[in-house]
This record gives structure tokens, sequence and C-alpha cells, in this order.
């Protein structure tokens, strides 16, 4: 009878793989329609950006608004990056590996900024549970197991009732913590809790922090095919 | 209510850049002043575009103040389909050092601005491959009709370009994008003959740019405070990906026929949106002399 009762708590307990996977699901989307900032503080020096932009799968496109930088257009296309300089008229095409470079010299990478699915390459390795002001939240650590994320290991704090992470610690494969990401606001899109303004810092930097927000955003809705063209870009 | 939708749909650009640039074997400064105006207005599948100001040098001996009109066109583009008339820039294959299509400004600074030529372009973006026509109108020179024809793959871009005046001058470009990249460009003008080729990858932090030039005249390369007229020049660029506020750069040349190299070491910083600084320092060495030249300037932006 005891064994049963320990069997059917076992069974209660969700498991890290179910964590992770419910994650995925909540962060995951297949299109975008959004206006956003990114703010980059380094020292006492701080630089503002704004765009917006829509994407679709693995394509995206991207339109700076602020008034200095209005115009500039990027584009990725089947694994390409596409920028557009209003000053030549002229779309110039850059590596795909252009992709893993600082996104406006942030601590985000385009990927980072763009990843439909940024756990996919990620397995768990442990969870435990901790407490937060009187909350119940979990700590999730996982390992990249194929060898093409950014990072080989997230450390997470876990709100398990909204399937949303808070924190996550960046770590290198010899084990250093290099960057930690914080979800400062969320916003329920469709039901699901979503981060729309991030903080990241990169530890091996003294006061420096960027901060990406999202001003509106929109999830799984129809976006015209047109936005993934070079001619879109060109216009 | 058009009136607000225009103006809702347009860009103003303020830009002043002062900028002095000293030699030390001639010792002599430059100094140049040049505010400009930037228009860019858009209404429905149309757009204006413009940009002018003044340029005023100043050297020991001389002030030279020109008004400069660097490019104005109207656009209309209509899905694939685009048409624009003006003073229009078109930077054949790919842009950047020894472009062998386009002049031969190898390093821009902040006061660099590129002037269009005269003329009516077209071009229809194509998945099976993309035509471009430029016809250029100059006063007291040939009218030249250029024609590219450039077609895209998922890791390849290549294309062909010719200049018809008198005759007929071509040429074609190739490029890889992959974990690297990888370009070549070539160009038969009035039997001369340039060839250029790049590779371009990531090295930890930063972007490793290696380009070499052939050409069988000898062939014009500008950077700032000097030139070079050479047969064979390799270059070798370093560029810092991840740096935004301080931003420093290295581009070296080695002139294989004069036996000479050229180091150029530049530094921008940013201080916000509207405010870049720029300083440098430039090196010629070869085994009877030796040249340097410092400049920077500071360039400010205002944008509606």
């Amino acid at each position: 009878m005891k064994a049963i009762f320990i069997i059917m708590v076992l069974f209660q307990q969700i498991s890290p793989e179910e964590v992770l996977k419910k994650l995925r699901n909540n962060l995951k989307y297949n299109t975008s329609r959004f206006t956003a900032e990114i703010e980059i503080k380094k020292g006492k020096r701080v630089l503002t950006k704004s765009f917006k932009g829509y994407s679709k799968g693995e394509n995206f496109y991207l339109e700076f608004t602020n008034p200095e930088d209005k115009g500039v257009k990027y584009l990725k296309l089947k694994g390409n990056l596409y920028i557009y300089l209003p000053d030549i008229d002229d779309v110039v095409r850059l590596s795909g590996d252009m992709l893993k470079q600082s996104f406006m010299g942030s601590d985000l990478s385009y990927e980072d900024v763009m990843q439909e699915d940024p756990l996919k390459y990620y397995i768990p390795t442990s969870m435990r549970d901790t407490m937060i002001e009187e909350r119940k939240y979990a700590i999730l650590e996982l390992e990249d197991t194929t060898g093409s994320a950014p990072y080989y290991k997230i450390r997470m704090i876990v709100d398990l009732k909204k399937d949303t992470w808070l924190k996550e610690e960046l770590i290198t494969k010899n084990g250093r913590k290099i960057k930690e990401v914080e979800a400062v606001e969320f916003k329920n899109l469709k039901g699901r809790e979503f981060p729309t303004q991030i903080v990241m810092r990169d530890l091996r930097l003294k006061n420096s922090y960027t901060k990406f927000v999202f001003k509106e955003i929109e999830l799984d809705i129809p976006i015209p095919e047109k936005y993934f063209s070079l001619s879109e870009l060109k216009k | 209510m058009k009136v607000l939708v225009l103006i809702f749909l347009s860009t103003l650009k303020f830009e002043v850049s002062a900028f002095g640039l000293y030699d030390f074997k001639s010792e002599n400064f430059t100094g140049v002043l040049k505010p400009s105006i930037n228009i860019n207005l858009k209404f429905s599948d149309f757009r204006l575009y413009s940009n002018f100001g003044l340029n005023a040098i100043k050297t020991e001996d001389s002030t030279d103040i020109k008004s400069r009109l660097y490019q104005y066109y109207l656009k209309y583009q209509h899905k694939n389909f685009e048409i624009k008339g003006g003073k229009i820039l078109f930077i054949p294959g790919f842009p950047g050092l020894f472009n062998p299509f386009f002049y031969p400004v190898a390093f821009k600074t902040i006061e660099t601005e590129f002037e269009g030529e005269k003329g009516l372009f077209l071009r229809f973006i194509n998945d099976i491959v993309t035509p471009t026509f430029f016809y250029t109108f100059k006063e007291n020179t040939y009218d030249i009709l250029k024609v590219q024809l450039s077609k895209g793959f998922s890791k390849f871009e290549a294309g062909a370009y010719s200049e018809i005046k008198n005759g007929l001058n071509i040429g074609g470009y190739c490029g890889y994008f992959g974990k690297l990249t990888a370009k070549m460009q070539s160009f038969l003008k009035d039997s001369l003959l340039k060839v250029t080729a790049n590779v371009e990858f990531p090295v930890k932090k930063t972007l490793l740019s290696a380009s070499f030039s052939h050409s069988n005249y000898p062939e014009l390369t500008i950077i700032p405070a000097s030139f070079m007229l050479t047969k064979n020049l390799l270059a070798v660029e370093i560029k810092f990906q991840d740096c935004i506020f301080e931003i420093p750069y290295l581009l070296c040349f080695f002139d294989i026929d004069n036996d000479t190299y050229i180091f150029i070491l530049d530094y921008r910083q940013i201080i916000s949106n509207n405010v870049i600084l720029e300083a440098g320092f430039t090196l010629s060495l070869n085994q009877t002399k030796t040249d340097y030249t410092i400049y920077g300037g500071v360039k400010l932006t205002k944008g509606f």
C-alpha cells in the first residue's frame, strides 16, 4: 500500500522533461508582429534604438524607426541575412554566420532576438525546488546536446504555474557564468505568459546591460508573405 | 490629410561633420566642414530622396566652399518593378574594398559621402534572374548604359555586368555566403582588366577579411590623405563586431609592386544616436620613406 502511495506521488511530480516541454510550448510561436525598443547601457552611456518587425518560422523582417536610423532594414530569408541601406538604396547580403553576431552591439545576437524556439538545443539535467518571496519555483538546469546552442548550459528559475522562466544564467562549458537574463515584465498573449521586457547582463562587463522591450507584440497571426521578400526590403 | 500622411512617412535628417587631417611629411593641414540635409519622402509606391549640402575645404593655401548635390531621385516601385530617375548611386557587384565596377575609395570616414550619377534606373527583381539597367548621361562626355544581371542561390550569388558606350565592357562576379564569405569580381574595360578576390570569416569576436586586387594597369586606390597606384594590392581588414560605443578598426595594405605597407587604425566613439567621434592614424612604410598622418572629426546628426 505504501509503495503504491509513493509511486502515485512520484507520478504527480512533474518531470524536468515535462517542464522543459511546457516552457518551449509557452514560448514557441510560428509568426509574430512587434514594435520594440532596445536600450544598451555601458558605463554612463545609454543608446536607445527602436524598430518594428515581423517573423515567420525562421525568417524575419526588421525595420528601424528611430529618426537617426530610420529606413535601415534587415531581412533573414532562407538562412541568409540581408541589410537594406537607405543611403545607397540597395540591399547588401551578409553571411548567415552574421546572425550569431551582436544585435546592434548589444548582449543579444540576431538569433537570440528572433529565435522562435531558443530552448530546442537543450535537455534537462536536474531540477530542484526553491522559494522566492514565499512562493515556490523550480530551478531547472539544461545542457546543450547538439553543439549548436550559443551557451553550453542554462540554469533557470521557472514558474511552474505559468510555464515561464523568470531568470536565466548562461554558463560556458568550463562552468563559468557569463550572462544573466531576467524577464521583468510579462504579457498574457492568448492565454500564455510571454516575457515582454527582458534585461540581459554580461557579467564580464561592469555597469552594463541590454534591455529589450516589446512595446507591442502579437503572436501566431497571419503575416503577409510580402515582408519576406527582397522587393519589400527595397521599398 | 495627404500632407499629414506624407509627413508621417518621411525622414528628415540634418548632419554636420567637421573633420581635420594633418600630414606630418608635408606638414599640411586639411580641414573639412560638411553640413548636409537628407530628405526621404514616401507616399504609396513613390519615394523622393535627396541628399545635399555644403562642402567647405580649408587648406593652408586656400579655402574652397561648394554646394553639393550628392543624390536626388524620384522612385516608383510596384512589387518587383522599380524605376527611378535623377542623380542615382548604383554600386554593381558586391560593395566593399576593391570593387572593380565602382570608384576607388577604399576607406570611408565619417565625412565621406557617395555621389550619384545623373540617369534613369530600372530593375525587375525576379527569381530566375534580376536585370538592372542604368542609363547615365553626363555633359561633355558619352552616355553609358550599365546593365547587370544577377542571380541568388541559397548560399551563392552570381552576376554579369556590362557598360555599353562606344564599345562593350564586360565583367562578372560570384560569391559564396556560408560559414565564411568568399567573393570574386572582375571587369574588362577598354582592354584594362581588374580582378579582385575577398575572403571574410569570423575569428572569435572579430571579423577578419583578406582582399586581393590584380589589374594589368596601374590602378588607383584612395585612402585618407593618400593613394596607391599599383597593379597588385593585398589588404587585411579587422572589424570588431561586438563593439558599439567604441569601434576600433584596422586596415593594412601591402602594395606588392612598390613594396609599400600602409596601415590605417581608425577609432570611432558613439556618444549617442546623434554624436559620433572619429580619430585615426595612417602609416605608410617602404624602404626609402616613412609617412604618417593623423585625422579626426565629429559628426552630429539630428533626425525627425
